[in-house]
């Protein structure tokens, strides 16, 4: 398949596109890991004196906790980021010939 | 030198972009992101804080069935895993006491509620009249606080019973456990009365003035619906915290006195002074005001639209402990979830929505059906925190 010419304007839709994607994903991957944490009651096990209890809730925890502060502050900065490049493309480009 | 007004120069689609085109991109995207960083957290966090500060009948009616739906079911020791038996019986009399309070303030909000929530709040007052819920007590005094309510100390924790339970009558003159509560506020303001100081030992040797807190919350919240009158010891009890075990400097309550002289063994704490304020709310408004002034204004932490509570006041280091849980960058959890309450009092909406946005934030509210509860809270968690957003306001 002949790949067709890729402008500025068409990159940037494309990184866009995959990092919508990706944060879709991100979050989609959050809220399943709540609801099963949620069901398995893993979370208050953190306050077990030890044992394997301690180590699944804290990685658990640990998971759901950067996932979530990386998508709530990282991921609609970096989709702002990337609509704007991608809108001060179209709005700066002039079409080629 | 190029006019810095002109726009840069346009570039063919296979062309290579100039450096002004960059450098516009770059700056625009710069900021966007700036804007998502600084707003994005605020935006997306804790969106029901206003239909919690508007106690709309839905928001609370979620978080309200999921605790009903854990005291209904059964909440026992074996739910805590504190790695102290004492604690793990605290934490469970706790969620029964917190539950009564939160699913009563609900109810009496909302008087469409009263038949939804009578099974719970009457399941969550049968536990917490039941001796085998004070086997920690039991073991601490030798007898069990029922076994020994003529006694003139001790078992201060059952001012947190006889709160709950008087929130209970309030919903239900009629209270099946109305003869127990008479029997634990006469003991109470017997055991306040024979001390000088109005000091009611929790434990052997222990005393702990938001305890206190909690008998004088209980014997104010008897008098609004008895009729009785207790007004003077009341205020009593009230200046006696203000001036000994208030901290003059942060405004914050000491967090645990010397039982037989009353000086303070423990530092000012933002999570005993929050809970006080609650407390203080059912039997003197001034004091709960400025106990809730303490933590609002003068120990609240900002960031990005998100509130926390110091848990020592400023410029006083210290770690946590069982009651604050875990203190990071000097705001605990503990005093962050009791201060939702002492936002309400203050009716300060905009310290309510904060440190909702926080609650919410690290607690992640998971939706199940029509409830809601907070993913980090567990049983005890989420009854505070209902209890806490549904504190009433005078």
């Amino acid at each position: 398949m002949k790949e067709r010419p890729q402008g500025e304007p068409q990159r940037t839709a494309r990184v866009l596109a995959w990092t919508t994607l990706a944060v879709a994903s991100c979050a989609v991957l959050h809220d399943l890991l709540a609801v099963v944490l949620d069901r398995l009651d893993l979370i208050p096990r953190l306050l077990s004196p030890s044992g394997l209890d301690v180590i699944l809730a804290l990685l658990s925890a640990l998971v759901l906790f950067v996932l979530r502060l990386s998508l709530l502050t990282l991921g609609p900065a970096i989709l702002l980021a990337l609509l704007g490049a991608w809108l001060t493309t179209l709005a700066l480009r002039r079409p080629a010939g | 030198m190029q006019d810095p007004l002109t726009l840069p120069a346009p570039f063919e689609t296979h062309a290579r972009p100039s450096r002004a085109f960059h450098l516009t991109r770059f700056v625009v995207s710069a900021a966007l992101f700036a804007t998502g960083v600084l707003s994005g957290p605020r935006l997306l966090v804790g969106t029901s804080a206003d239909a919690w500060t508007d106690d709309e009948l839905d928001t609370a009616r979620a978080l309200g069935d999921a605790v009903s739906e854990d005291v209904t079911s059964g909440v026992t020791t074996t739910a805590f895993h504190t790695g102290s038996a004492r604690f793990d019986g605290e934490w469970a009399m706790g969620t029964h006491q917190m539950a009564v309070l939160g699913l009563a303030q609900i109810s009496l909000r909302h008087p469409e509620l009263v038949d939804r929530y009578r099974p719970a709040i009457a399941a969550a007052s049968r536990v917490l009249v039941e001796p085998s819920t004070y086997a920690f007590g039991a073991d601490a005094w030798g007898a069990g606080p029922f076994d020994d309510l003529a006694s003139d100390r001790g078992h201060a924790y059952l001012g947190y019973v006889a709160l709950a339970l008087g929130l209970a009558r309030e919903l239900d003159p009629q209270l099946p456990e109305r003869a127990l509560h008479d029997a634990l506020i006469e003991a109470l303001v017997r055991r306040l009365e024979a001390h000088p100081l109005a000091i009611v030992e929790t434990y052997p040797g222990e005393a702990y003035p938001c305890d206190l807190a909690s008998i004088a919350g209980a014997i104010g919240q008897y008098d609004r619906v008895t009729g009785s009158d207790h007004g003077a010891l009341l205020s009593r009890v009230a200046e006696i915290q203000r001036e000994r075990f208030v901290d003059p400097r942060s405004g914050y309550l000491v967090q645990s006195v010397d039982v037989a002289t009353g000086e303070p063994r423990d530092a000012p704490r933002g999570s005993g002074t929050a809970l006080a304020a609650y407390f203080w709310s059912f039997a003197d408004e001034a004091l709960a005001r400025e106990l809730a002034r303490a933590v609002i204004e003068g120990g609240r932490e900002d960031l990005l639209g998100f509130s926390a509570i110091r848990e020592h006041p400023l410029g006083v280091e210290g770690s946590g402990d069982i009651d604050s849980g875990p203190v990071v960058l000097g705001v605990s959890v503990s005093a962050t979830g009791f201060a939702m309450a002492s936002a309400r009092l203050l009716h300060d909406d905009d310290a309510f929505v904060g440190l909702h946005r926080t609650a919410s934030l690290f607690g992640v509210p998971v939706a199940r059906g029509e409830t809601t509860r907070f993913l980090s809270g567990g049983p005890l968690g989420n009854a505070i925190l209902l209890a806490m957003m549904t504190a009433r306001a005078s």
